[in-house]
């Protein structure tokens, strides 16, 4: 077999891979919704057992929020085309999240999008 | 590199096999391996197997088997968050060779080190562990792993195992990158019959196994609850 390219294992993964979440329910997460946020990242914490992308998101009125927003270990990223690196703090990006059933500022990763028009993608499946 | 490669290894598992050689029915019938019996092994080495299409290394599954009088499968409620997963819902991982042994290590959000014992002793009575004590032969190019000793709370299927549950997998190599992974779990209290899945693994090349301690940012707290503190 050839060895498949990175950008061809990450677009695999894009398409095909669910997401194990060993963690908590995956109930927490309204996954019949998807909500589209437009913000600077924050910070990118690359730890176990999962990732977190923290977004500054303006608000019509008072100071930025922080969103935090749930993805998987870094092995799994890095099996998905993710690194440390892809997301810097500073960095304009638009995120696709599944968000938390309570309302707070949180939700669960789907994929990201950056001014050039690239993106990165994390699949999500229920808990079974 | 492989010597050095082989080092980190016994450094890494050296309490676990400190803890087997308690076992001394077990190691009785082992007979002892030279590094040209480890040369003739087929190479698994070097990257990561993985479930060919998912590129994950947990195991989804068709509809089990099951027993038509089991109990409510439980809910996953109460758990030590870090808790893994465990064999069969885990599987594949980087190869590492000892003299007596081969390691199939992985990390997803900790680190799974299993050992295979390759030198003919028994099970024995192992103390149970969430991936099991394993041991394992050659038949032609095909590793075969005979996999005992789990925690009950290990689950088939979503229902603990109580610690019956046996697992055989067959690694049977189709080139240097591709593996046909069969592995079958037999669990009288919770399976009608042995029940067989049929996985094609590939190799990873770039993939390497690495250090992942899951308690390092947990946010997930009883009844479901979220940290979002956000870091400073």
């Amino acid at each position: 077999m050839k060895l498949p390219s990175a950008l061809a294992i990450a677009l695999l993964l894009a398409a095909v891979a669910p997401q194990a979440q060993a963690h908590h329910s995956f109930g927490v997460f309204n996954t019949a919704k998807t909500v589209t946020l437009q913000g600077t990242v924050y910070r990118f914490q690359w730890t176990n057992p999962h990732s977190w992308l923290w977004l500054s998101v303006a608000q019509t009125a008072g100071p930025p929020k922080i969103w935090g927003i749930e993805t998987g270990s870094p092995t799994m990223l890095l099996r998905r085309g993710l690194e440390r690196e892809t997301f810097q703090p500073g960095d304009k990006v638009s995120v696709d999240i599944h968000p938390l059933r309570d309302g707070r500022s949180g939700g669960n990763f789907i994929r990201a999008t950056f001014p050039d028009g690239h993106s990165v993608a994390v699949i999500v499946q229920k808990e079974k | 590199m492989k010597i050095a490669a082989l080092l980190v290894v016994f450094a890494l598992v050296g309490a676990i096999s400190a803890r087997a050689q308690d076992n001394p029915a077990s190691v009785a019938s082992a007979h002892p391996l030279t590094w040209s019996d480890v040369a003739k092994w087929p190479d698994f080495t070097g990257g990561e197997w993985t479930i060919a299409g998912s590129h994950v290394n947990t195991l989804s599954t068709g509809p089990a088997p099951l027993r038509s009088d089991l109990p409510p499968k439980p809910k996953r409620t109460g758990l030590n968050p870090c808790a893994p997963q465990g064999l069969p819902q885990f599987v594949g991982g980087e190869f590492f060779y000892s003299k007596n042994s081969m390691f199939l290590m992985t990390d997803w959000d900790y680190l799974v080190v299993r050992r295979i014992y390759m030198d003919g002793r028994i099970h024995g009575d192992p103390d149970p562990t969430y991936f099991g004590h394993s041991i394992g032969h050659w038949e032609g190019n095909t590793l075969v792993v005979d996999t005992v000793g789990l925690l009950p709370d290990v689950p088939v299927a979503g229902y603990p195992g109580n610690g019956v549950t046996h697992i055989v997998e067959r690694y049977a190599p189709i080139d240097r990158d591709d593996i046909n992974y069969t592995i079958t779990i037999i669990n009288p209290q919770i399976l009608t019959r042995p029940w067989v899945i049929k996985k094609h693994l590939v190799r990873l090349p770039t993939l390497e196994v690495a250090e992942a301690f899951c308690d390092q940012n947990v946010r997930n707290g009883a009844g479901d609850t979220i940290d979002l503190t956000p870091p400073p």
